[in-house]
């Protein structure tokens, strides 16, 4: 069985003999193959485009735009070029598309549509040009109309997301549309891909502004910038906020919402948007110019797509009386490197070496094996003592990488095992639900499996549930026919007369058993020996 | 997967709740612009202020080429191509060289967005001297 039902039918499952162009349009433009190029090309088309939008803000900056002049003018060739096939490549097979196919002047009915015209919208001013003076803002806002093809996606997803949330309310939608379920569909993908893409630039912003050379040439733009980054982030946090009530366990209006903003992700949301408020509002009381660096924490909203650092958190909440004890010993290691630093090095370096806590900085940094040098043994005891020391320090230091390391592959393998049960148990009645294939695509995607690994589970856990199936129902002799069906039927009896000697009184069954020679010496026996196992 | 919890008592119209949030969320996008709008304005300010610096900058480099060549003549006032009989004093060279020359003349002061006034002294104490 397929969990992800978007598509019907496979590449390889097309016939051999079909013509070029219909063979071009399944493999290229086709929605119904599941492992054609149509999400590639329309993905790195859709790159392109966003590309175009950055590179046309760039080219107003003058400070940017004229030493690499000629850059631009090969990007922007480049992006025609690609533009060009992509029209082109799409005219040619209009006569296949479902939407054209059946018109009597497909060409002609490609060429009309609103897509095909954005499409020559987007590269007709750069030929017009050669032939024509077009003034260079005017070409400019062409360019910006590229902007426009990517409907192209966004229509289609908005119309499945219409289509599938017609009988919802309003706050259904936005909770659909913000959190994973299943009536989210291509348009809640789009909607993270475009949080990630904004806490992506925002991060980009505040790195490039600590540049005195970028901040000077892009200091109103970074101001814009930021002021779009809140509001996109402020209107997803209130999105959350209000219709999280639609997830189970959030149920009540207050106390909800209430929950939903005390969550890890709730609170970093916030923090993101935090440092603009309080500089706004509270800048003629204090100097919180220090709070822009901050803005940074942007970056650890990514940790709602990514279920790593989720892992990570169990992994040391597992691990952590071992991680403890690898740190006392770590303590004590760093705390005895320190005094003996200081008890050999102070009368040479009393001004390194003044006290402990100073030498401490110089043993962890020695420990550690980073070295920097700026505080470093002279006396032949002091260099000794650091040899020793710092050979110990490597091993005890790298322990606490190693457990965790260990560990978290280890916790994989624990949830890939989980999952793999519960598959198990979701086959109980041989079909798997649109609720259960919306568990599974969220675990698959959780744990970082592809498709064909997923699939592989499936039929994994559905070959055991069907071999104990089988062997429950069926008559002995069948059973004994296969022999995959008679260690199941054994391993089974075997689990039952364990679980009657764990259920019934032991010192009686001896007895019945043994009087009137009710079991055999060989019987009696073979039964200790189960319960014994 | 978590369950959706579902309402369809009214699916098509929005409830008050629903109309709620979208009033609360135009008025905080309203928040955020007019923030914005004032972040742009104290940063068209600097970014004013950069023009200006850059403005001068350019016109001390342009007029200085020849002051370091040999028997460079003094000027009254050095700063334009040709000698003027009427300018005696460093504040009329400066309000002759700031109305004629074309890329000093449209500078703007970033606080009151007017053309520059040059003051004789900068004086925190005494405001007057702000007014020519």
């Amino acid at each position: 069985m397929e969990v992800f039902e978007n598509k019907v039918m496979r590449v390889e499952d097309m016939p051999e003999n079909l013509p070029f162009r219909k063979l071009l349009y399944n493999w290229l433009l086709s929605p119904n193959y599941s492992d054609n190029y149509q999400q590639t090309v329309d993905g790195w088309i859709s790159k392109l485009i966003v590309a175009n939008l950055f590179v046309l803000l760039f080219e107003h900056v003058p400070a940017i735009y004229d030493p690499n002049k000629h850059w631009f003018h090969f990007f922007d060739i480049f992006s025609v070029v690609v533009f060009t096939v992509e029209y082109f490549t799409r005219l040619y097979l209009a006569a296949e598309d479902e939407e054209f196919k059946d018109s009597k002047w497909p060409y002609l009915r490609y060429i009309t549509s609103p897509f095909a015209i954005i499409d020559l919208v987007s590269i007709i001013p750069f030929y017009l040009q050669a032939f024509i003076a077009i003034d260079l803002r005017m070409l400019r806002f062409l360019r910006l109309l590229r902007i426009l093809k990517l409907f192209r996606i966004l229509i289609p997803a908005y119309k499945e997301f219409v289509e599938v949330n017609r009988e919802r309310t309003f706050r259904q939608k936005i909770h659909a549309l913000v959190f994973p379920s299943m009536y989210g569909g291509r348009l809640q993908g789009i909607f993270d891909t475009f949080i990630v893409l904004w806490v992506v630039v925002s991060v980009v912003a505040v790195i490039l502004e600590s540049v005195f050379a970028i901040q000077y040439i892009l200091h109103i733009q970074f101001i814009i910038l930021d002021v779009m980054s809140v509001a996109v982030f402020t209107t997803e946090y209130c999105m959350r906020i209000y219709s999280c009530v639609e997830e189970p366990g959030y149920q009540h209006k207050i106390i909800g919402r209430l929950k939903q903003a005390k969550t890890s992700s709730s609170i970093i949301d916030v923090l993101a948007i935090l440092p603009f408020f309080l500089e706004a509002f509270l800048h003629h009381l204090f100097d919180l110019r220090f709070l822009r660096v901050f803005r940074l924490l942007r970056l650890l909203k990514l940790t709602r797509y990514t279920s790593a650092t989720g892992t990570l958190t169990r992994v040391i909440a597992r691990e952590w009386p071992v991680l403890t004890a690898s740190a006392f010993v770590m303590l004590l290691l760093v705390i005895l490197t320190a005094s003996l630093g200081y008890l050999f090095e102070h009368e040479a370096q009393p001004e390194k070496f003044e006290n402990i806590p100073q030498s401490i900085y110089w043993a962890v940094i020695t420990l550690a094996s980073v070295g920097y040098g700026d505080i470093s043994p002279i006396t032949p005891m002091g260099r000794m003592m650091t040899i020793i020391l710092a050979l110990l320090g490597i091993g005890i230091f790298a322990i606490p990488a190693a457990l965790l390391a260990s560990a978290f592959t280890d916790q994989l393998r624990i949830e890939r095992e989980t999952l793999q049960n519960e598959l198990y148990d979701m086959l109980a009645d041989g079909v798997i639900s649109p609720e259960e294939a919306d568990v599974i695509s969220r675990e698959a995607k959780r744990l970082h499996l592809s498709e064909e690994e997923v699939n592989r589970l499936i039929e994994k856990a559905r070959y055991d549930r069907e071999l104990k199936d089988d062997v429950a129902g069926l008559p002995l002799h069948k059973i004994a026919a296969n022999s995959q069906h008679a260690i199941e039927h054994f391993k089974s009896l075997i689990s039952q007369i364990k679980q009657l000697g764990i259920m019934t009184d032991r010192e009686s069954f001896d007895v019945a058993a043994l009087e009137n020679a009710r079991l055999s010496q060989k019987e009696f026996a073979l039964w200790n020996a189960i319960n014994k196992m | 997967m978590t369950k959706i919890n579902s309402n369809n008592a009214n699916p098509g119209r929005p409830t008050s709740s629903d109309v709620f949030f979208i009033i609360f969320l135009v008025c905080v996008l309203s928040l955020l612009g007019w923030l914005g709008s004032l972040a742009y304005k104290e940063g068209m300010k600097t970014e004013v202020t950069k023009h200006n610096g850059e403005a001068w900058a350019n016109w001390f480099s342009e007029v200085s080429h020849e002051r370091f060549s040999e028997n460079y003549p003094t000027m009254q006032c050095a700063g334009i191509s040709t000698t003027h009989s009427d300018i005696h004093t460093w504040g009329e060279c400066l309000t002759f060289v700031t109305a004629n020359e074309p890329t000093l003349a449209n500078l703007t002061n970033p606080f009151s967005t007017e053309p520059l006034a040059f003051v004789s002294k900068c004086d925190k104490e005494d405001r007057s001297c702000l007014v020519q």
